[in-house]
């Protein structure tokens, strides 16, 4: 359903990504790995359409991305829940919510959406009118994907959901892309926490300095030498 | 007598108020200090006095056609204009709206020259006495049309969807736009919305005080020491700020003479920068987000 090919990005004299190429399918977790600077969030902006300079060609469902502006893509079904939670602060969790909502197809369906929302995250209906900016770490990373779901999202992106969590909180959060998926929604998570996202996801590309490296099945990449002893450090 | 100083600035703080939400409103959405706010409200009076004497129209009457022609003027300038500085280097946005301020207060000098212009109303003298106070009816209308003007904002800025998305984008500009908001329609909406509040207020003031040219930056003045006196971005700082600055006006000028109420209000503004630098209700650091 998405299509990435040789994907150059910059801010302003500097390249970021070089010659990025990634695809995800309908249906599936894809994750992108890799450490911190690596280019896992610039990925995922440049594909919600928030970066300026780029080259390469992107598709979504065989249409172009060249013109689509990043407000529209959201309306196609693009969705980005990014990195640090980015609520709007002193709006309830429901006003939170119900911006999600925003784009025209997605208000039709926001009653049923804020059921499914509350059902998956009862936590959310008992704090729905507190505040946002008043919420733990954890619940803000909760509002902020009920938020992405409320947009009728056929493509969830992820940006290092359990950045900065308890552990327990952590296990929520995959537990939830789980659930998510089962649901009906394609997911391409970005995640540094390599091994849990393994665990969850179908696929993964590993992004090094801006660049793929190695990418291949969840099983493949949790067997190969390199990731064995780079990044899970057995 | 302070009881009816103190009224009647409460009265002409009202005005301001719309003055103000609209310069707050701009700013906290697009993060621009708008200095052609001003000469949005000369326009407006100059706009109600050519409809008073080319067509006979009274102001009130105006007040159906003054705001709207100021909120097509705003998002004309919205899009000629501020769009192509908003996030841009401070100098770069102060000097293109202090240019268009120029540029619109040397535009109605040339073609109305300098002279005081004025429109007379029936009811422009009329006053009510309530207990030991007398009111300007056209203060008091002024007064009641800027609460009701002020109730409706606050609606549709709590209620509805394009209010929503106003307030998402002062919160959070980036996080709007993966909401599937327009951000950019979101700011021709704010600019236009802040221009048609300074055109309201302009009908409003017209029947009680004579236009010119430059009265702009008079105004411009009053709404700067009321949003930084309530806080930037903050529209219930806005509206306290202009009734304190209203009172202000009044009683210095019947105190120390009506050549003194600008440094009162300077007074007051230096105050609260040394005291209170976000303001009444603002909060701290707002100004840089």
């Amino acid at each position: 359903m998405l299509k990435v090919e040789d994907l150059n990005v910059f801010y302003g004299d500097i390249q970021v990504l070089h010659e990025v190429s990634i695809e995800v399918r309908e249906g599936e977790i894809v994750a992108i790995l890799g450490v911190n600077a690596a280019g896992k969030t610039t990925l995922l902006n440049t594909i919600a359409g928030l970066t300026k300079k780029w080259n390469g060609t992107m598709t979504w469902m065989g249409q172009p991305l060249h013109r689509v502006p990043a407000f529209r893509r959201v309306e196609m079904g693009i969705v980005l829940v990014p990195e640090g939670r980015q609520l709007f602060p002193f709006m309830t969790v429901l006003e939170n919510l119900e911006l999600g909502a925003y784009s025209k197809a997605a208000r039709r369906e926001k009653e049923r959406s804020l059921e499914f929302v509350f059902q998956l995250l009862p936590k959310l209906y008992e704090r729905r009118h507190q505040l946002a900016g008043s919420l733990s770490g954890g619940e803000q990373q909760m509002v902020a994907i009920g938020r992405g779901l409320m947009a009728k999202p056929k493509l969830l992106m992820l940006d290092e959901p359990t950045l900065g969590l308890a552990p327990k909180i952590v296990h929520d959060v995959f537990q939830l892309i789980q659930d998510i998926r089962k649901s009906g929604v394609t997911i391409l998570l970005v995640e540094q926490n390599m091994h849990q996202s393994l665990q969850v996801a179908d696929r993964g590309y590993v992004l090094e300095n801006g660049r793929v490296t190695i990418s291949g099945s969840s099983e493949a990449l949790l067997r190969n030498p390199t990731i064995r002893e780079a990044y899970l450090g057995i | 007598m302070l009881l009816q100083l103190t009224v009647s600035g409460i009265l002409l703080g009202g005005i301001y108020a719309l003055i103000a939400v609209g310069l707050t409103l701009i700013f906290g959405v697009m993060r621009i200090v708008n200095f052609t706010h001003g000469d949005l409200v000369m326009l407006g009076m100059y706009l109600t006095y050519l409809l008073y004497k080319g067509f006979g129209l009274d102001p009130y009457i105006s007040l159906f056609i003054v705001p709207l022609a100021l909120f097509l003027i705003g998002v004309l300038i919205q899009k000629l204009v501020v769009q192509r500085v908003v996030g841009r280097p401070h100098e770069v946005q102060i000097f293109a709206t202090v240019g268009l301020s120029m540029m619109l207060s040397n535009a109605v000098l040339a073609y109305f020259k300098g002279d005081y212009r004025s429109v007379q109303t029936t009811y422009s003298t009329d006053t009510i006495q309530i207990g030991p106070v007398f009111l300007g009816v056209p203060q008091i209308v002024a007064f009641g049309i800027s609460a009701v003007i002020t109730l409706v904002l606050f609606l549709f800025l709590k209620f509805t969807y394009t209010g929503k998305a106003i307030r998402a984008t002062t919160q959070n500009r980036i996080s709007a736009t993966l909401m599937g908001i327009d951000v950019r329609r979101v700011y021709t909406m704010t600019f236009a919305i802040g221009s048609a509040l300074a055109g309201i207020a302009a009908v409003l003031l017209m029947p009680l005080y004579p236009t010119y040219p430059s009265i702009g930056e008079a105004y411009l003045l009053i709404a700067f020491v009321v949003v930084v006196l309530g806080g930037l971005g903050s529209i219930p700082g806005a509206l306290v700020g202009a009734l304190i600055i209203g009172v202000v006006e009044t009683v210095s000028a019947y105190y120390l003479g009506s050549g003194w109420k600008q440094a009162a209000y300077f007074v007051i503004f230096i105050l609260v920068l040394i005291m209170r630098p976000q303001g009444l209700f603002g909060q701290r650091g707002a100004e840089q987000l």
